[in-house]
């Protein structure tokens, strides 16, 4: 029964036991075959969950595993991605090279929005990035060079001269992204970097005290979660071909924040399955109103008049009764098949 | 280092697939011998939501007196009614769904207008015809091959708005309060233009956030600049404020508005404080419509319940006029129904019979945009109705 | 000169209503810990109720709003039973989260219930305008100005005087300690919210009279926001003054500041940004607000 690590190699090992790296494998197959079974509009939607990922394992660095709150990753997200757009289509700058640029950018500001949360905690911190948030929004509405409310085209991914067309071509770039996203996750959270994180979190001036310079890790928290929305802004720029400021609210960021919370805060598997959940909620909402479309017309009408609540009333049951998130129920389940058929 | 070279070589294996899979080729999307499929995205669930029902109904009242004709070249219009939250990332959504999922031929319909934007490149990509409402001038210039405008541009009926205070007061003093958008800077764009064609210009530009409802700043600024005539480029509820903070100040200043308001609700909303309200629209009142369209809503709608006094009946034709262009071009495309021929249906629609509730459409390869002129009207709040004030006429400034 | 007082008295008008807002903020925080994103929800539902009441229904003005005040306090009572009860010592993203969620969930009850179209309650105050001093005031801004000046001394008393203020102010200080004293700390919290969501009824009827009645008018709980964070989120005081700075920055900075152009940045209009302006300075300045009460964490 269980698994029994004799010494930190183990302890830290990117993947722990034979299973993971089976399963691991399996899921790798599934994700590479996949494309050729699914329709378009499901391929799309997979993009944009894999656009997701991304995003919400940066937020799950900086939320879950360093205890900052911020209301603001929706920003950074425009950040990373108006700045790839502007790269490339005023500068002429080509995509790979673009791509870490937004990352950088959004990264750097970042850093200037952790320097005074170094002296805000919880709530307080949640309520500055959020008027921040309004700031970047505003400053994108009214900024001439990038053209207001009605948004400005975007060039598309093209690597030396292969050009990104079909949602399948760029379903293999956004899931290979995301893979690479998070296995960097992974190992960040497995470093010393991510057991400082996890400290600060717990008690930030404990860790202080253990000589975690508080300041440092904070401020790295904020660059490496900005890093990661703003490569996510600029995939989701160059995959849509156009933005607006309007993709990037508010909205935006609490869905971001209901991904991390919904999935299992502090965990890497938990903001993938978080990003996949929340991003699906309205498909699945599609996929139920047209079933019941047909048949019971009346039923389809208030579900579509109930949607905004429906994401809501999600949020507030799993927050009721499922606190630990989508996580919770797989450690849930894992154990009670481990054990099976003793109760514990 | 075995697992790597796993890894590696599963990612070689979809290196192979990418390149591998050919693109489908096939019939025409949304198209079959005896059916087109046509989407229309309205707002049920966001911000615009009130425009939402009235707008569907619209779009379903026109299809069903087209499909009891017999359809068009023996195909039946099939209607996808779908929700787009009128925001960019709910509009994208719902243009995924209903192009990839239902597989519609064309969008006749697609309220909101950075929505419209944001989805542009995907109708390119996928070679779908949009129809957007909320329509800004850069819908048509510069313009997209795939963007129809079967309505008039904020610009338009700003430049009418203008031209129409010059004829009344060539010396009259304009001041504009506008929408700080892109619905709002459309209109504020068209009044200058038309200023400056007048050879005048406006004394005084006050914008506010859309959702402000507090509109004393801006009356303010106004006052202070000394206006006889104030423009806006606003939604109702700000029309609204303005009107009441107009009688707070004890002022007579005359105030011109913009299709948005020149629906029956206002007079619920402000009572009496309506009347002498004038507003550009490009819709005949409801009073005055022309017998055929009357007919047409007493057999195939709801006829009850679009001439009871709060519907904003304009709305309801505008979405039945949008698809009256779209069905139009399909006419005009012939048994041979592709996105191109549809191109050209559309672009060869000359002088479109509206049967006088609205603008005469006229389309052309370089013209994307149905029409240009409007009508200004004026609010009777007494009878709680509209009344024409000045019919249908051409711009004299350029709109090109 | 008189431009000035126009300004400033628009200001205080809007003020007023911030104030009743970010009071709304500081009760529920004080004693609960859960600062509620849903308080422009409460707002709109109590104009809905209001409205329902005096325009639908043809009820008199005071009693539709008295009938929406004792609806919007049973609201917030069943919300802290229902919800907030079981959330106690919750992490506050989990809080905060909760309180969004709520948000939506009113949202769209409102939408399904009343409809998604703009409305006007009716009301003695529309149109009205009295002449003071050779200015003109709307009678709407006089009466939101009076009942709310009275509202906030009456809380100041309240909360100075009485004995349930006095047991809140407990709860709120140490709610282990209070509970010890024997004060019912679950009835203290339920109190709290009763009281929260009857000041955000009371400003969601004078934000009606303003304007009107529509679901939009929820934003207006985000802005007030940031005059609970200037005042201190736990400073009854603090919420009333800096509803009113505010309000009069918010009306100076529409009037001078709007519609400016420096080179391709486009000012637009600045009265709502310059809210969250305000909260960025008072955070990186003095994160604790000008009457708030810095905590001092132990480890």
């Amino acid at each position: 029964m269980g698994t029994f690590k004799v010494n930190y190699r183990q302890d830290t090992a990117l993947f722990q036991t034979l299973w993971v790296k089976v399963w691991l494998g399996i899921l790798v197959v599934l994700l590479i075959v996949s494309p050729i079974f699914l329709s378009r509009y499901q391929i799309s939607i997979l993009n944009e969950m894999g656009i997701a990922v991304i995003g919400a394992l940066g937020l799950n660095l900086l939320t879950g595993f360093t205890g900052q709150i911020s209301l603001c990753h929706g920003s950074f997200l425009a950040i990373g991605a108006y700045t790839s757009a502007l790269l490339t289509s005023k500068l002429g700058i080509p995509f790979w090279l673009s791509f870490p640029l937004s990352g950088l950018m959004a990264a750097a500001l970042g850093m200037i929005v952790a320097v005074p949360s170094l002296r805000l905690k919880g709530l307080y911190l949640a309520l500055g990035t959020l008027a921040f948030g309004f700031i970047v929004e505003y400053v994108i509405f009214h900024w001439g060079l990038t053209k207001g409310d009605m948004g400005m085209a975007v060039r598309r991914i093209s690597i030396y001269k292969f050009a990104f067309r079909t949602e399948k071509q760029h379903f293999y770039l956004i899931t290979g992204f995301a893979a690479i996203a998070v296995i960097s996750a992974k190992n960040i959270a497995r470093s010393k970097i991510g057991r400082s994180f996890v400290a600060i979190r717990d008690r930030d001036i404990a860790a202080e005290a253990m000589g975690i310079p508080l300041a440092k890790y904070k401020v790295m928290a904020f660059a490496v979660s900005s890093f990661y929305a703003g490569v996510a802004g600029c995939l989701m720029a160059h995959y849509q071909k156009w933005i607006v400021p309007g993709n990037f609210d508010l909205s935006v960021s609490i869905a971001y924040i209901a991904m991390i919370i919904m999935g299992g805060l502090g965990t890497i598997l938990g903001s993938v399955l978080g990003a996949i959940l929340i991003t699906g909620i309205p498909h699945g909402i599609v996929y139920l109103v047209d079933i019941f479309k047909e048949s019971y017309p009346g039923l389809s009408g208030f579900i579509v008049d109930f949607k905004l609540g429906l994401f809501g009333l999600v949020i507030v049951l799993a927050l009721l009764f499922e606190p630990k998130g989508l996580f919770g129920i797989y450690w849930r389940a894992k154990i009670y098949f481990k054990t099976w058929p003793f109760k514990y | 280092m075995k697992t790597r070279t796993i890894f590696l070589s599963l990612f070689l294996v979809g290196a192979l697939c990418l390149t591998a899979i050919p693109a489908q080729a096939g019939s025409v999307r949304g198209v079959t011998d005896t059916s087109v499929k046509l989407a229309c995205l309205v707002d049920f669930t966001g911000p615009g939501k009130f425009a939402g029902p009235p707008l569907a109904m619209g779009a379903r009242m026109y299809v069903k007196y087209i499909n009891d004709q017999g359809g068009i070249h023996g195909r039946k219009i099939d209607l996808v009614v779908e929700d787009n939250g009128i925001l960019p990332n709910t509009t994208m959504q719902a243009a995924k769904k209903v192009i990839f999922k239902d597989g519609v031929f064309a969008i006749g319909f697609n309220l909101g207008s950075a929505g419209t934007s944001a989805i542009i490149p995907l109708c390119e990509d996928n070679q779908v015809v949009l129809m957007p409402h909320g329509a800004n001038k850069k819908f048509y210039k510069p313009g997209n091959k795939w963007v129809f405008v079967p309505y008039a541009t904020q610009f338009n009926m700003a430049s009418r708005a203008v031209e129409y205070i010059l004829s009344r007061d060539p010396k009259a003093r304009i001041g504009i309060i506008y929408q700080d958008d892109s619905f709002g800077r459309d209109g504020l764009e068209g009044a200058r233009a038309a200023a400056k064609f007048m050879k005048t210009r406006l004394v005084k530009e006050a914008p506010y956030k859309i959702g402000t409802i507090d509109m004393s700043p801006q009356m303010r600024m106004m006052k202070e600049a000394d206006v006889d005539w104030i423009l806006l480029w606003t939604y109702l509820p700000q029309t609204g404020a303005v009107l009441k903070e107009r009688l707070k100040m004890g002022w007579d200043v005359k105030v011109i508005g913009d299709n948005t308001t020149a629906y029956r609700l206002i007079f619920p909303l402000i009572k009496q404080l309506a009347e002498g309200y004038l507003a550009v629209t490009p819709f005949v009142p409801w009073e005055d419509m022309p017998s055929e369209v009357i007919d047409m809503v007493k057999k195939y709608g709801d006829y009850e319940k679009v001439s009871k006094s709060p519907f904003p009946a304009p709305m309801y034709l505008a979405c039945m006029a949008y698809f009256r262009a779209m069905i139009e071009g399909i006419k005009n495309a012939g048994r041979n129904l592709t996105p191109q021929t549809l191109i050209k249906g559309l672009e060869s629609i000359k002088d479109l019979d509206m049967w006088g509730m609205c603008p005469n459409m006229t389309f052309g390869p370089k013209r994307h945009c149905g029409y240009f002129s409007s009508l200004v009207v004026r609010a009777d709040a007494k009878n709680q109705r509209f009344v024409v004030v000045d019919p249908i006429k051409e711009l004299v400034t350029p709109q090109y | 000169m008189e431009k000035i007082i126009e300004i400033v008295f628009s200001g205080f008008y809007t003020g007023a209503i911030y104030a009743l807002i970010a009071l709304g903020f500081v009760l529920i925080f004080k004693s609960t810990g859960i600062l509620n994103f849903a308080q422009g929800e409460l707002c709109m539902i109590g104009a809905f109720i209001c409205y329902n009441f005096a325009t639908l229904f043809n009820w008199p003005y005071l009693l539709s709003f008295m009938t929406a005040v004792a609806i919007g306090v049973l609201v917030g009572v069943l919300i802290d039973i229902l919800i907030f009860r079981r959330m106690v010592g919750e992490p506050i993203y989990s809080t905060i989260m909760m309180t969004i969620g709520l948000a939506s969930i009113l949202t769209s009850v409102t939408g399904l219930i009343w409809g998604h179209d703009f409305f006007s309650i009716r009301s003695p105050f529309m149109g009205r305008t009295t002449a003071l001093a050779g200015m003109v005031f709307s009678r709407a801004a006089l009466w939101t100005l009076g009942v709310s000046i009275v509202l906030f001394a009456l809380f100041i008393l309240f909360f100075r005087k009485a004995r349930l203020g006095v047991a809140l102010r407990g709860t709120a200080e140490d709610a282990d300690a209070a509970g010890l004293m024997g004060i019912n700390v679950k009835k203290m919290h339920m109190v709290a919210w009763a009281l929260g969501s009857f000041v955000a009824v009371v400003a969601g009827i004078f934000l009606a009279e303003q304007s009107f009645v529509y679901s939009g008018m929820r934003h207006t709980g985000i802005k007030a926001m940031s005059a609970a964070i200037l005042g201190g989120l736990d400073s009854i005081g603090g919420a009333i003054i800096g509803g009113f700075v505010v309000g009069i920055v918010e009306s100076f900075a529409a009037s001078y500041l709007s519609g400016l152009e420096i080179g391709s940045f486009h000012f637009g209009d600045v009265k709502d940004v310059i809210a969250f302006a305000i909260m960025i300075v008072v955070l990186m300045i003095r994160p604790y607000g000008i009457f708030g009460k810095e905590k001092v964490e132990r480890v």
